[in-house]
């Protein structure tokens, strides 16, 4: 067998056993592992990666962003901060029809500026916001379908985890990434907020939704309390990386402590549950991290194989463009966020990719955008739509079906696929922030 | 016995799981006082990267046999738990062999890190700028090396106490 081929088989049983229910970075870990003392015919450069792999990706320096803004997340969700921009939202849409799904967009796309994951979104808004909807007798699948939607927003808009992790997987700077994801985040933002609008004007009956009797409104300076912590955050954390006073790490903390200093303030939060909110932070940053491991080996084990190259050669000789690399690109992230969580998607797919983007001069801070948003496709879409799921678990409401939720999202993943072709034929929406 | 072996393993998870827990928040506080030193007194803390990078391996490598404990390693269980369902026997079994792969897989990370640790205690290289600040290597090969132990033994543990009705939750920030 060829490196070549041993390399795609091993893909191909990465899948497979992933689709079986195999731990992600097991299966990343034990097939690369394979793979390069199969091409070698020796197991001491499978040690050899495996040692580098285990050793060094953990000691990177950038990926201290991960524990930092996963704990600032957490944090200021507990704080309240996300409950806070939901209710000035509203009160700015009550007129209008499916306002409180605009409401939830604004209030998902601000929440996203201070949290890197779409999962804490779509937990703090399917408790916040599909209740008060389904109140004002809005149809159930559009209310949980618009929160799966803009939970999105949560993992474009920076700061990001799929970002750092792009990032480390590219060797692009994180702070130039975060930056590059303001402008497509708000877009998309942008873009669900017209859909529901077409959809209150066109399709009334999907939206629904009761005329909302004027109730005693928030005075200024409630409204006031509520957004400026928000804003406060929002300013030091991209302010600090915009400007280049902080790197993305001292941003992210920076934006912890401040975090802290807020929930404290309010007397959000107890030693108890700080303990808590630290002991998820350091769950979810061995789990990201352990795959990450993982994956780096993985990468190794295709430049081994020479299979970037290989898909560079095969792409050239079929003459294909611009246009249908990345039809091909955008199909197999699709396809693949079936079965795949985001992370792993990328971490998959993008070494493969890397070479060709970069030997056709395109910008891998780009790349990334793309990359990312079409992935996060995937945490809409059946069978395995995370954000789905997570709004499930968290909704625990029987009269809501998994299937409802995914049939409410569906109409947002396609204004995301929309948003994507955008990004894709017009670059300078993500990198005109850098310049 | 084997819920001795558990139990000693379960508290030597969550033992290295809130010392990593210190960590996070240690974390916090130095790359935010290097940010106050440098930024109003202009004295920058020298060795914060290293700091970092040392605090990275701690927080990752000592809660990761907490992750897989409590099972929130990252996996997508869509066709195990429709298996798990339908054919239970077969699911738990599925399950035991997954479990059983996994274990195998640390027992390599301990195989490959174990020479690397033996070397740098030898040897007392040290990683950092010399001079500004440096810290040894050999205290970071011996926590992947404890802590990929510790994996296998939990892993091996999942093998035995298989209850089927464990549905694990995925967990990679997505």
């Amino acid at each position: 067998m060829s490196p070549v081929e041993i390399g795609l088989i091993s893909i191909a049983a990465i899948i497979f056993m992933i689709y079986l229910g195999v731990y992600i970075p097991i299966a990343l870990g034990v097939v690369s592992f394979l793979a390069i003392w199969i091409m070698r015919d020796s197991y001491e450069l499978s040690f050899a990666l495996l040692k580098i792999a285990i050793g060094d990706s953990a000691m990177e320096y950038t990926f201290a962003t991960i524990p930092l803004f996963t704990f600032m997340g957490l944090i200021v969700s507990k704080a309240g901060l996300g409950a806070d921009i939901y209710s000035v939202m509203n009160q700015g849409c009550r007129r209008i029809t499916g306002g409180i799904g605009m409401a939830t967009v604004g209030a998902n796309a601000v929440f996203a500026a201070v949290t890197g994951s779409s999962i804490a979104s779509a937990s703090v808004f399917s408790k916040m916001s599909v209740p008060e909807m389904l109140k004002h007798d809005y149809n159930p699948r559009f209310a949980v379908g618009v929160v799966a939607g803009s939970s999105v927003l949560g993992m474009i808009i920076p700061p990001s985890a799929m970002l750092i992790i792009y990032s480390f997987v590219a060797e692009q700077s994180v702070g130039e990434m975060f930056l590059a994801g303001v402008v497509p985040g708000l877009m998309l933002a942008a873009a669900y907020v017209l859909a529901i609008w077409f959809m209150g004007r066109f399709t009334p009956a999907f939206v629904g939704g009761s005329k909302i009797e004027p109730e005693s409104l928030m005075p200024w300076s409630e409204i006031a309390a509520k957004t400026i912590p928000i804003l406060l955050l929002i300013v030091v954390v991209l302010g600090g990386i915009y400007t280049g006073w902080t790197t993305a790490v001292e941003a992210g903390a920076a934006g912890s402590l401040l975090g802290i200093l807020i929930a404290a303030v309010r007397g959000r939060i107890n030693l108890r549950s700080f303990w808590e909110t630290v002991i998820e932070t350091g769950h979810i940053t061995a789990a990201i991290l352990f795959l990450i491991t993982a994956a780096s080996m993985y990468a190794r084990m295709l430049g081994l194989a020479g299979l970037p190259n290989e898909l560079q050669n095969l792409l050239a000789t079929v003459n294909f463009d611009f246009f249908w690399i990345m039809v091909i690109l955008v199909v197999l992230m699709l396809f693949l966020g079936t079965i795949l969580d985001t992370a792993s998607i990328i971490l998959i797919v993008v070494p493969l990719f890397l070479p060709l983007i970069d030997s056709m001069g395109l910008s891998l801070v780009w790349f990334g955008i793309v990359a990312v948003v079409a992935a996060e496709i995937g945490l809409l879409t059946p069978p395995l739509g995370l954000s789905c799921f997570v709004i499930k678990a968290t909704l625990d409401d029987d009269r809501i079906k998994l299937k409802d939720v995914f049939l409410g999202a569906l109409p947002f993943a396609f204004v995301m696929l929309l948003v994507l072709i955008l990004l894709i034929r017009f670059p300078a929406l993500s990198l005109a922030i850098l310049s | 016995m084997k819920d001795v072996i558990h139990k000693i393993a379960s508290g030597v998870a969550i033992l290295a799981n809130a010392a990593g827990t210190f960590v996070v928040v240690g974390l916090i506080a130095v790359v935010s006082y290097d940010i106050i030193a440098r930024g109003i007194f202009n004295r920058p803390f020298l060795g914060a990267v290293e700091v970092v990078q040392f605090s990275m391996v701690l927080i990752v490598f000592l809660q990761l046999p907490d992750v897989i404990r409590v099972g929130r390693l990252t996996r997508s269980d869509g066709f195990l738990g429709l298996l798990r369902n339908r054919r239970p026997v077969a699911g738990r079994w599925l399950s035991r062999a997954i479990d059983l792969v996994s274990a195998t897989f640390m027992v390599l990370v301990a195989i490959a890190i174990w020479p690397e640790f033996l070397e740098m205690w030898e040897t007392r290289d040290y990683f950092g700028v010399p001079g500004v600040f440096t810290a040894p290597w050999w205290p970071v090969k011996l926590v992947i090396f404890l802590s990929a132990c510790l994996c296998t033994v939990h892993f091996a543990l999942h093998i035995l106490f298989t209850k089927g009705d464990d549905v694990p939750s995925q967990e990679s920030g997505s």
